[in-house]
């Protein structure tokens, strides 16, 4: 179960006149300004980056690089898309880069998942009611593990709609693709983890 | 099949796996350390620094550079630009002047000295005795 304080900590989020004031004081390069929004986004940044970058270790480093380049770049930050969005592009980004450099390809379905073509998958459980699933340690490491398991591309759509609550034009600008695409992995990723979960329906695991 | 239907039947498949949304919002949160975070602010301050360094060192550079140049520009006499009258009534007047210094000290003798030469010589030629008498 999600601590208190944690969920706490996903909620801070500056309001948009305080995060309007610390991008003009950002792009003087204000690192004092820039701390308050490293306060901000840490977390978030991090959870994302762990659960696309395999390696514990390699996730820290590249956390951190997200705001170093962020820090770097912030000039060029022209304020079309939200902050967040930007930060998680450049995390985006910086998670692909890293999984090429280390020659090793992001881990694909075991379920041939990586298509978007495919045609529609749907699963037939009548007992599937998310309402009634208690997230517990178990369950937390069955959806981790069937999210580690899943391309990237569909893994960082659902992280980033269904972890970090962006909208599918946030999504569809910080990956670069068209909005239907964003959609149709969600699409196959939900598939994809709901079909993982049925042997956990199913009493299958213990 | 339109752009539009699929969109619409796209939106109503992932409306049915709604549910999904909530189990993945509820997964742990993950916290940075405090080691991280301060390896990041170390990272954070070595990037600011070359920024303050270079203000530091290339600010008076600038300035001296600048100060050099208005330097330049106020002291060292400017010549007024030549405009065609001038130069013409410059040429003119040199001309003028070396016309006159031949009429007064150039080689050979002028036009009226020569006449005047010629006359001499005449009475030269025409030169008697009684001239001695005088």
């Amino acid at each position: 179960m999600v601590s208190a304080g944690a969920a706490a900590l996903k909620r801070v989020q500056p309001d948009s006149a305080t995060e309007q004031a610390l991008v003009d004081r950002c792009r003087q390069r204000d690192v004092e300004a820039f701390g308050k929004v490293v306060d901000a986004y840490q977390h978030r940044v991090f959870g994302f980056v762990k659960r696309m970058v395999v390696n514990p270790e390699d996730a820290a480093d590249v956390a951190q690089e997200v705001f170093v380049r962020a820090f770097q770049a912030f000039d060029r930050f022209d304020g079309r898309s939200s902050l967040r969005t930007w930060l998680f592009r450049i995390a985006h980004n910086l998670c692909i880069d890293r999984a090429r450099k280390s020659d090793r390809s992001l881990q694909e379905s075991s379920l041939d998942l990586t298509h978007e073509d495919e045609g529609t998958m749907d699963i037939p459980d009548q007992r599937w009611d998310p309402e009634l699933l208690v997230m517990n340690e178990e369950l937390a490491q069955i959806v981790e593990k069937s999210i580690a398991s899943m391309s990237e591309k569909l893994r960082s759509v659902l992280l980033l709609h269904d972890r970090e609550d962006l909208a599918y034009e946030e999504i569809a600008s910080a990956l670069g693709v068209p909005v239907g695409t964003v959609k149709s992995r969600l699409f196959l990723a939900r598939a994809h983890l709901q079909q993982a979960l049925t042997p956990y329906l199913n009493g299958g695991i213990h | 099949m339109s752009n539009y239907r699929k969109e619409a039947e796209l939106d109503e498949l992932l409306q049915s796996k709604e549910g999904v949304k909530g189990l993945i919002g509820e997964l742990p949160e993950d916290t940075v350390s405090l080691a991280w975070r301060s390896a990041l602010n170390e990272k954070l301050m070595t990037e600011a620094k070359p920024a303050r360094q270079r203000g530091w060192l290339w600010k008076p550079v600038a300035g001296l550079a600048l100060a050099g140049a208005l330097a330049l520009v106020t002291f060292i006499p400017r010549t007024p630009p030549a405009t065609t009258a001038n130069f013409e009534s410059k040429l003119v007047n040199a001309h003028l002047s070396l016309s006159n210094a031949r009429e007064v000290a150039g080689t050979g003798l002028t036009a009226y000295e020569s006449m005047q030469e010629t006359k001499a010589v005449d009475s030269f030629h025409s030169w008697t005795e009684a001239d001695l008498n005088l």
